[in-house]
């Protein structure tokens, strides 16, 4: 596997105020390369948001412990657990999206969130903006995308990190149009 | 700065542009970029020229960003690559309004063979600079094989610079390189003045062909209108094209075409109505138009459906256009007349359109018939009625539907019925409103009429044109057959002004003289029951024959009595 750690490490000193990161990922290695992230921001003194749209936070919270992550620096915004019509236990680092994935929605809990981090640096991390697309048309995909990219120019966040899976056809849509992105990952299979 | 010199530059820049692109369209001189606007291409002579610069000019809200998406879909649709620059506004809230229409193709923009590009963006990074932009645009159509570009708008681009030298310097320039480019660009263009097509007075001159959008008020309704204003190495009409904006994107409707080149039949053809067949000497002719006008439950429409019957019997395709009844009300109708509506409109000969008027522009109501009749090859046409479209339409508007509809129907060599309706239900109504007298061939007249104590219905041909006919007034009946045309009114004036009077012996008194004098006290017991069936050559001969069969009356009596008949009802 790729050297993630490097990578990641090039991009923070490279955009020392903000990136927008997209991470290509192959499936087999595609949550172990979302793990090695966040606990290389972690480790760095960053804080972050989680935005799961695959895992539901309690699934999350356990593997990261398992990693010896530390949860305390992490906010998780999970709208996995109403996709897959289930109902999550209450928890201050976790606000739950309802299964309509409404964008204002998810502008709003990112919005509360944000001043709850105090860490050196600051990220979203987003698993995976494709997820988005399924459920929303075009123009409110690029509307999340664009309250994105303002957070991110505005210094609100230091980095925006989401993953795509490498054979998306939409990602040179996404990396050009939709994300403006700054630094590509590719993790080979 | 010297602008006079910068502007002699510039008409320098003007002439090299026209060069490259007469060089460079030479071989596209008339292959066509498809509009994929219903409607539009055809005036277009195909769609826009390929690689020529469209300026599509109009004030906010008047399509501009529709239909430059909607051509660039049209564009991906035939293989074409296409770029939209937005320069206004955020690409989500333009896809936003986008995302409804049935054109838009979300894999076309995320598989990138239409491309999206906030331009702003640039010049937030780098600041507005003119040669940048130039050439980002230009390398964007190269890296992307694009044959089909929009600028949404240059007026905004333009805006961003703070002189006109450097307004007109960009426009010319941005010119240039697109005619290099070969690919076919739309310029979107800001303005509110109907009469203008450009802000800054340049965007013209590197402008193949001008369109320009419009909202007119028309009554107490805006009415979206395109004009072709210029198209460069091809003819074109430059009135107001009314168009719509849909689920479907934009259609346009282009006026019917009308002209007096139509040919003239000689062929008669029937009204379905015998009885009326014969006042008219044969029937009227093939492709002319036909007005029936009286007032409410005069059978207008009943005759117009006898028309119809008469052909669809026939074989012929027929179109119902109704504006006041719905489809399921006629075929109702028409079944308590014996007519299987529903059987013809099966068979595809009958094609019945109930809308009521105002539910689509007269353009529309135009188009979509122009359709069905070309489309349904149709012979026979009932507009039922003109009255229910002169009440929704200002009256400019309804005396050119009439012309035009009419018109184009003759042009069709379609034989049509219009109805009217008159305003006051006994006496007569001007019938040169709206000039629809002087258009239709023919008009046939009903009228309800007081005549000895009850409400009676009268029919009366005021002209037939190219034809001699009956000028009788003649009474009627409804029944459930359809109309039953009876006798002469003789020795009755005051019917058309509704006040009648006697005056002499009737067409009745006439007849029972007549049967008097052959079959005497007879006549009592024969005449109410021939009376009551209704005084129609057909009835009284068939009463005739009876009488001989029975033996009241000999045979030559029967033949004398026949010819003296003929000659009271003639």
């Amino acid at each position: 596997m790729v050297n993630v750690k490097k990578l990641l490490r090039d991009i923070v000193e490279k955009y020392p105020s903000s990136a927008v990161v997209m991470m290509e990922l192959p499936t087999e290695s595609y949550f172990d390369v979302n793990i090695a992230t966040v606990k290389f921001l972690i480790d760095r003194e960053f804080e972050g948001i989680y935005i799961s749209f695959h895992r539901p936070f309690k699934n999350i919270l356990s593997l990261f412990e398992q990693h010896r992550i530390d949860t305390n620096k992490l906010f998780f915004i999970d709208t996995a657990t109403a996709l897959s019509k289930g109902t999550g236990e209450e928890n201050p680092r976790c606000i739950y999206i309802s299964k309509s994935v409404d964008i204002d929605e998810l502008i709003g809990a990112i919005y509360i969130t944000l001043p709850k981090l105090k860490g050196r640096g600051r990220f979203i991390f987003i698993d995976s903006i494709t997820t988005i697309a399924i459920y929303k048309p075009l123009s409110e995909s690029m509307r999340f995308s664009e309250f994105l990219i303002r957070i991110v120019r505005k210094n609100e966040v230091e980095n925006v990190i989401f993953n795509v899976a490498r054979d998306l056809v939409q990602k040179k849509f996404i990396r050009d149009i939709a994300l403006r992105v700054d630094k590509v990952i590719s993790v080979a299979e | 700065m010297d602008v006079k010199k910068q502007e002699v530059g510039h008409e320098e820049i003007f002439e090299e542009v026209n060069r490259t692109k007469t060089h460079q369209g030479h071989e596209n001189l008339y292959e066509s970029s498809s509009t994929g606007v219903k409607g539009l291409d055809k005036l277009l002579g195909g769609g826009f020229p390929k690689g020529s610069v469209v300026l599509l000019a109009g004030s906010s809200g008047s399509g501009k960003t529709i239909f430059s998406f909607q051509w660039l879909f049209e564009g991906v649709k035939n293989g074409e690559n296409g770029i939209y620059i937005t320069v206004t506004e955020p690409l989500f809230k333009t896809l936003k309004n986008l995302e409804v229409m049935n054109f838009y193709d979300r894999n076309a923009i995320e598989r990138e063979k239409l491309k999206i590009i906030d331009i702003r963006e640039i010049y937030e990074d780098e600041g507005f600079n003119l040669e940048r932009i130039i050439n980002f645009i230009e390398e964007q159509v190269r890296q992307n094989n694009a044959r089909r570009l929009c600028i949404d708008s240059i007026t905004a681009i333009a805006y961003n610079l703070d002189n006109k030298a450097k307004i007109r310097k960009f426009i010319f320039e941005l010119g240039k390189v697109i005619a290099t480019l070969g690919c076919t660009t739309v310029l979107t263009s800001e303005v509110v003045d109907r009469d203008r097509y450009s802000v800054y007075n340049v965007e013209e001159f590197i402008s193949d062909a001008i369109i320009k959008l419009a909202q007119i008020r028309i009554g107490d309704e805006l009415q979206r209108v395109m004009r072709i204003v210029k198209i460069r190495g091809r003819g074109c009409r430059s009135d107001d094209l009314y168009f719509k904006i849909s689920g479907q994107g934009i259609r346009v409707f282009p006026k019917l075409d009308i002209s007096l080149n139509y040919k003239s039949s000689t062929e008669r053809v029937s009204t379905g109505n015998e009885a009326l067949d014969d006042l008219l000497s044969g029937g009227i002719f093939r492709g002319s138009s036909t007005l029936i006008a009286g007032p409410t439950g005069t059978g207008k429409s009943l005759l117009s459906m006898q028309f119809i019957i008469e052909g669809l019997e026939r074989g012929e395709p027929c179109l119902y256009a109704g504006f006041e009844e719905s489809r399921d009300q006629l075929i109702r109708n028409a079944k308590g007349f014996g007519w299987d509506l529903e059987k013809y409109e099966k068979n595809g000969l009958l094609t019945l359109r109930c809308v009521y008027p105002r539910e689509k522009h007269i353009e529309e109501h135009l188009a979509d018939m122009g359709h069905i009749v070309e489309g349904r090859k149709i012979n026979r046409c009932v507009i039922d009625s003109l009255s229910a479209i002169e009440n929704s339409f200002p009256e400019e508007n309804f005396t050119d539907f009439v012309i035009r509809v009419n018109g184009y129907l003759k042009m069709q060599n379609v034989t049509t019925f219009f109805t009217s309706a008159a305003t006051s239900l006994i006496g007569s109504r001007r019938l040169t409103e709206n000039h629809i007298s002087t258009i239709a061939d023919n008009i046939i007249m009903l009228k309800h009429v007081e005549m000895q104590g009850e409400l009676g219905l009268v029919i009366n041909i005021i002209k037939a044109r190219g034809s001699s006919h009956s000028k009788r007034l003649i009474e009627y009946r409804i029944t459930d057959k359809g109309i039953a045309i009876g006798q002469c009114l003789y020795g009755y004036e005051g019917i058309i002004g509704g006040m009648t009077r006697k005056t002499g012996d009737t067409v009745e008194d006439k007849l029972e003289s007549e049967f008097e004098k052959f079959i005497g006290s007879e006549t009592e017991s024969v005449f109410p029951s021939l009376k009551s069936e209704g005084f129609s050559k057909e009835n009284i001969f068939a009463c005739i024959d009876k009488l001989i069969k029975k033996e009241i009356l000999k045979k030559n009596n029967g033949i004398e009595l026949k010819e003296d008949v003929k000659k009271i009802m003639r």
